[in-house]
C-alpha cells in the first residue's frame, strides 16, 4: 500500500513573499524526498472555485497530504475536501507563516519551510488513518444554569427557537411559570458529567439527589444574592434598581434618594460588579424630573462613562442629579443615627452627610465561586475562570463543546453590552442544537496505566477536561471529549500518555521545538 | 431572491452573516469598499508576544469561515441606490461599480501588483479580505488616462482583467435588511494645535497601524527610522466641541494602550508616554493597564497636549499641563500618535432615510424597523469596539432568524 504524501503548495505567492526561483528551489528539494509522492502548485485555498477543484485532483497514488498555505485562513485549509483516496485524518495543513521566525509579517524562509514539510511527510508516512466519530445527541434539551433575570431572558429566547429549555436556579421560584420552559428551582448543583450532547447534571433538591439530562449548558453569571440584604437602618428603604420604575409609579415622595453604583460598595464583598449605568442614570434623572425627592445623589466609586454613556452623565447632571465619587479605601457608610449616608468626597476631599430615606442599587452579578466551577468540572483556568475560546472570549464559547458562557461567567461587562452578547450566545446554541451530533476526534490521548502514578497533572492541565481519575487511581481520558491537543502528553511527568495519531497542532509544535533546538 | 441583505460588511456585518449562514440562510453583503471586512482590515495585530485581545483577527477569522459558503454573495464596490420596503419582502436596487478584475478568475498571484507603474492604481487585497483579488482604481490607472498601459493585462496568467467592465445595476429581493455601515475614522486636521498633516511625524493611530501592517513595526515617515520615544495622545477628535465629536468613542483608550504595549514589546529600549484625558478602558481584565504598571519605559499620565511643535530633525516638542499640580511639562518625542475616534459615516444618514430609519444629532441610527424587516447592527448605532460590534452583529443575525422563522 502506498504511503506517499501529496504536497499541495497553495500558490499565494503574493502573500508568501517568495520569489519564483525560491519556490522552484523548494520544489526541487522536496521532489527528492522519499516520503513525498507528488507536489502540486495550486490556486490559493481561499479561492472559492479552487476549493471545489481539489476534490477532483489527480493524487498520483498518494494517500496522505500536506496543504501548505500562507495566511491565517486556517479554517479553509483544514476544511478542504480532497479526493476520497486521501483520508481526512492524514491531511495536515501547514501555515507557512510558521516558517518565518518572526511571525506573520516576515518573509517565508525557504529552508525552514522545506525542512518542516519533510518532517511532516516523514511523520505522516508512519501514521495510520483514524476516524473522527459523530456521536448523536441523546438529549434535545439545553439547561440554563443561573439565577439572574438574564437567565430567564436567555431561557425565553431559546424556547422561542423551539429548543427545549430547562432553567436550573438555586432559589425557589414558586410563582414563576414560563411557557415551554421547565423550571427546576431550589436546586443546588452538585456535579456535571458526560460528553457534549449528552451531559448529566446532578443536583440536590430538598436534600434529595436528582439528575437531569442536557445536550448543552448555558452557564449564566451568578447573581449577587448576598448583597441584596436591605441596609441595617430600618428608617432607610432599599429599592433594587430594577424595581425603581414601580417605585416612581407608586408616587411616594422622599427627602433624599441615593443611588449606589453597586451594593458591593456597602458590603465590600464584590469589587468587580458592574452596574447597569444606563438604567441607573436614566432612573436618577426621572427621580429629579418627577420631583419624587428633594435631593438625588449618585454615589459611585468609578465613573464608567465610555461611549454615549458620557452624554447620559451630562444629561443627568444638567437635570440636577448630584454625583459624588469616593475612594475604594473610604467606602460610604450608612449612618445608624438617622436616614443618612456618610461619604468622603474624592474630589472635594470632605466628608459629606447625604439624606437618604431611599437607597437604590442594582443587583449585580459576579463570577462563580471557584468551588462551583470545580463541582461542575468544566474547563477553567488556574484562577478558576471558565476557559473560553481564544480572543473570542466575549462570545460565549467555552473550550468544551456544548458549554456556553454568558455574562460574568465569561468576563465582566456592562449590562448594555450584555444584551447583544445574549443574542450571539443564543444563536450559537441554536446552531449547535441543529447540528445534532458531537464530533469526537479520532486522534486522542491514551494512558498507559502501568506508568501512571496518579499525580493529577493531566487532570489539572487538560483544557477540555477530558482527563479524569478513575476508581482504581489511574488517569483516564474520556475519548469523546479529548481534542488531541497533546497538552497532557507534554506535562505528564511519568511519560505515561501517548497520542494515537498526531494532529496538526502537535506536529507544528513538535517540529517547532525540534527546529528551535537544531538551529 | 436573497433572504437577507447586509449593507456594510465590517465586523458587525460579518458577524450577522456568520449567524445567518450557519443557520442556512441566503445572504448578500453589499459594501462600498472594494473588500469586505470593514475598518479592521487596515489594523494590525497588537499581540506581539502574547495575545492582547485587540480582536482585530476576530472578523478576519470569521470571514475566512464564511467566504467559501455557497449561500453567500459578496457585492463589493456596490451601494444601495433605492429601496422599496414592504411588509413581507423588500426590493433593493444595488449599483455595482466595476472592479476590472474578475475575482472568480483571479488566483491572487500578485504578478500584476509587481508590474503596475502607478502607485495606488491597483489596490491589493488586505489580509483576510473578501474577495481575495485586487481592485483597479480607475482614477489613477494609466489605462483610463492615456490608454497606453496594459502591463497587468499582459502578465495576468488567468486573464482576469477586463477593462471594458461597466457599472451594473441589479434588483435584489429580500426578506430582511441589516444596516451595519459602522464608523469612519475622524480626521484630526480640525484639531489645529496638533498640527496633523503639517508635521510628518504626527500620525493618526490609523496611519501608525498602516505602517505597522506594512513594515511589521512602527517607523517614522520622515526618515523611515524606528522611533525611540513616542507619545500616544488620546481623545483626539472625540469629546470635544472643536474639530471633532462631542461623545467618547469608547474604543480608542483600549487600542491606544494596546498600541503602546505592542510598540515597546517590539522595541524594548524605546519609551512611550500615554497621555489621556480620562481612562475609559472598561473590562476588569484590561491587561494593558496591569502590564504597564510595572514598566519603566511606559508612562501613563493624565493631561493631553496643548500644543505639538516641530523641533530639529523632525522631532516634536509637546507641551502639556499636569492636571494634578497644574505644572507645565515639555517633552521631546520622535513621533506623536493621535488616537482618533470614530464618527458615523455621512452616507449612513442617506441610507437610513431610504430604509425609513431615524438618526440622532450625531448621525447614529437611533431605531430599527423590525416590523418590516429592517435591522441595524454594529457601530452605526453607538460607538462600539470590534468585539462588541461583532457580538451585536451576531445577535442581530439571530433577531433576523427570529423574524424569518418564528414570528412568521
Ligand atoms: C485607528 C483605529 C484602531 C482601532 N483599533 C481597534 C482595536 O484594536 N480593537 C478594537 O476592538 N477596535 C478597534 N477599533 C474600532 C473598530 O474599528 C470598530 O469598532 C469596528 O470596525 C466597528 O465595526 P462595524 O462593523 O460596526 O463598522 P466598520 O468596521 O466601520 O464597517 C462598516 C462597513 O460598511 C461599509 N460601508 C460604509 N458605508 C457604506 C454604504 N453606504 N454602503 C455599503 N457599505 C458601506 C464599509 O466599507 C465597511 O466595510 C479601531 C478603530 C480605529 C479607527
Ligand atoms: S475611549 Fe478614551 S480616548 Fe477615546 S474618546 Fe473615550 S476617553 Fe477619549
Amino acid at each position: 500500500m502506498s504511503k506517499k504524501t501529496l504536497v499541495i503548495l497553495s500558490d499565494c505567492s503574493s502573500c508568501i513573499g517568495l520569489g519564483e526561483s525560491e519556490l522552484d528551489n523548494i520544489l526541487s528539494l522536496l521532489k527528492q524526498d522519499k516520503n513525498i509522492g507528488a507536489i502540486l502548485r495550486m490556486k490559493p485555498v481561499c479561492d472559492r472555485k479552487a476549493r471545489k477543484e481539489y476534490k477532483t485532483l489527480d493524487v498520483h497514488g498518494c494517500d496522505r497530504a500536506i496543504i501548505v498555505y500562507w495566511c491565517s485562513m486556517e479554517q479553509i485549509g483544514a476544511s478542504i475536501t480532497l479526493p476520497k483516496k486521501i483520508h481526512p485524518s492524514l491531511v495536515e495543513t501547514l501555515n507557512m507563516s510558521l516558517c518565518s521566525p518572526k511571525g506573520k509579517n516576515e518573509r517565508a524562509n525557504p529552508e525552514r519551510l522545506t525542512r518542516i514539510i519533510k518532517e511532516i511527510a516523514a511523520r505522516l508516512s508512519l501514521a495510520e488513518p483514524v476516524k473522527d466519530r459523530q456521536i448523536k445527541f441523546s438529549s434535545s434539551e439545553i439547561s440554563v444554569i443561573g439565577s439572574s433575570d438574564q437567565a430567564i431572558k436567555a431561557a425565553k429566547a431559546l424556547a422561542l427557537h423551539g429548543i427545549k429549555t430547562k432553567l436550573i436556579v438555586p432559589q425557589s421560584l414558586p410563582n414563576v411559570k414560563l411557557e415551554n420552559i421547565e423550571i427546576i428551582d431550589g436546586a443546588e448543583i452538585n456535579g456535571l458529567s458526560g460528553i457534549p450532547g449528552n451531559f448529566k447534571i446532578s443536583y440536590f433538591k430538598k436534600g434529595e439527589r436528582k439528575e437531569t439530562d442536557a445536550a448543552g449548558i448555558l452557564l449564566m453569571s451568578e447573581r449577587c444574592l448576598v448583597d441584596v440584604r436591605p441596609p441595617a437602618n430600618p428608617r432607610i428603604k432599599f429599592v433594587p434598581l430594577e424595581q425603581f420604575e414601580d417605585h416612581v409609579k407608586s408616587g411616594s415622595r422622599a427627602k433624599g434618594i441615593v443611588f449606589f453604583d453597586d451594593l458591593g460598595s456597602l458590603t465590600s464583598t464584590t469589587d468587580q460588579s458592574i452596574p447597569a449605568w444606563h438604567i441607573l442614570l436614566e432612573s436618577a434623572k426621572t427621580a429629579v424630573t418627577n420631583k419624587i425627592a428633594d435631593s438625588v445623589c449618585v454615589v459611585a466609586r468609578d465613573v464608567k462613562a465610555s461611549g454615549l454613556l458620557e452624554l447620559a452623565w451630562k444629561e443627568a447632571a444638567e437635570a440636577g442629579v448630584k454625583f459624588i465619587r469616593y475612594e475604594d479605601k473610604a467606602r460610604p457608610k450608612i449612618e445608624k443615627s438617622g436616614p443618612f449616608v456618610s461619604v468622603k468626597d474624592l474630589v472635594l476631599g470632605e466628608s459629606l452627610l447625604i439624606p437618604a430615606d431611599i437607597i437604590v442599587a442594582p443587583i449585580t452579578s459576579r463570577p462563580w465561586e471557584p468551588s462551583f466551577i470545580e463541582k461542575l468540572f468544566i474547563p477553567s483556568d488556574w484562577n478558576f475562570r471558565v476557559r473560553s475560546r481564544g480572543p473570542q472570549r466575549g462570545l460565549g464559547q467555552s473550550t468544551c463543546d456544548g458549554i456556553f458562557l454568558f455574562g460574568y461567567s465569561a468576563f465582566g461587562k456592562l449590562t448594555d453590552q450584555a444584551y447583544p452578547d445574549l443574542g450571539s450566545v443564543v444563536s450559537q446554541i441554536s446552531s449547535f442544537m441543529r447540528q445534532g451530533y458531537h464530533v469526537a476526534k479520532g486522534a486522542v490521548a491514551e494512558i498507559n496505566e502501568e506508568k501512571c502514578s496518579a499525580c493529577y497533572t493531566c487532570v489539572r492541565t487538560c483544557p477540555y477536561r477530558a482527563a479524569t481519575m478513575n476508581a482504581s487511581w489511574k488517569a483516564e481520558i474520556v475519548s469523546e471529549k479529548c481534542a488531541g491537543c497533546g497538552s497532557c502528553v507534554a506535562v505528564c511527568p511519568s511519560k505515561a500518555i501517548e497520542l494515537k495519531n498526531c494532529t496538526r497542532e502537535q506536529i507544528k509544535s513538535q517540529i517547532e521545538t525540534s527546529l528551535e533546538v537544531a538551529i | 431572491m436573497k433572504e437577507v441583505v447586509i449593507i456594510g460588511g465590517g465586523p458587525a456585518g460579518i458577524g450577522a452573516a456568520e449567524t445567518l449562514l450557519s443557520l442556512g440562510k441566503n445572504v448578500a453583503i453589499v459594501d462600498t469598499a472594494p473588500f469586505v471586512g470593514g475598518v479592521p482590515l487596515e489594523l494590525s495585530c497588537k499581540g506581539d508576544i502574547e495575545c492582547t485581545m485587540c480582536h482585530v483577527c476576530m472578523p478576519r477569522d470569521a470571514s475566512s469561515r464564511i467566504c467559501t459558503s455557497e449561500k453567500l454573495e459578496v457585492l463589493s464596490n456596490s451601494s444601495l441606490k433605492s429601496a422599496t420596503l414592504g411588509p413581507e419582502t423588500a426590493e433593493l436596487e444595488i449599483v455595482t461599480s466595476p472592479r476590472y478584475v474578475n475575482p472568480d478568475k483571479c488566483i491572487a498571484c500578485g504578478k500584476c501588483m509587481a508590474v503596475c507603474p502607478v502607485q495606488g492604481a491597483l489596490i491589493a487585497p488586505p489580509h483576510g479580505a473578501i474577495p481575495n483579488a485586487p481592485s483597479v482604481d480607475s482614477e489613477l490607472c494609466k489605462h483610463f488616462k492615456s490608454r497606453d498601459c496594459d502591463l497587468c493585462i499582459q502578465i495576468c496568467p488567468t486573464k482576469a482583467f477586463n477593462f471594458k467592465e461597466k457599472q451594473k445595476a441589479a434588483k435584489i429581493q429580500c426578506k430582511a435588511i441589516i444596516l451595519s455601515t459602522g464608523l469612519e475614522p475622524i480626521d484630526p486636521s480640525g484639531v489645529l494645535h496638533y498640527n496633523y498633516g503639517l508635521l510628518p511625524n504626527v500620525l493618526t493611530s490609523l496611519d501608525a497601524e498602516r505602517i505597522i501592517v506594512k513594515h511589521g513595526e512602527l517607523r517614522r515617515p520622515s526618515d523611515n527610522q524606528k522611533p525611540k520615544k513616542i507619545a500616544i495622545v488620546q481623545c483626539v477628535g472625540s469629546r470635544t466641541t472643536k474639530g471633532g465629536v462631542e461623545y467618547c468613542s469608547k474604543f480608542c483608550c483600549k487600542y491606544g494602550l494596546r498600541i503602546a504595549r505592542s510598540f515597546v514589546e517590539r522595541a524594548p529600549d524605546a519609551e512611550v508616554d500615554f497621555l489621556y484625558m480620562d481612562l475609559r478602558t472598561f473590562e476588569p481584565r484590561v491587561e494593558a493597564l496591569e502590564w504597564a504598571a510595572g514598566k519603566k519605559n511606559v508612562k501613563i499620565s493624565q493631561g493631553v497636549p496643548s500644543i505639538v511643535q516641530p523641533t530639529e530633525k523632525d522631532n516634536l516638542l509637546v507641551r502639556r499641563t499636569n492636571p494634578g499640580d497644574v505644572s507645565i511639562e515639555e517633552n521631546e518625542y520622535d513621533m506623536v500618535v493621535l488616537s482618533i475616534g470614530g464618527q458615523p459615516r455621512p452616507e449612513t444618514k442617506v441610507l437610513a432615510a431610504k430604509l425609513s430609519l431615524e438618526v440622532d444629532s450625531f448621525g447614529f441610527v437611533s431605531n430599527d424597523n423590525r416590523k418590516i424587516g429592517v435591522f441595524v447592527a454594529g457601530s452605526c448605532k453607538s460607538p462600539m469596539d470590534i468585539e462588541e460590534s461583532f457580538a451585536d452583529g451576531k445577535a442581530t443575525g439571530f433577531a433576523v432568524i427570529e423574524r424569518l422563522e418564528v414570528n412568521k
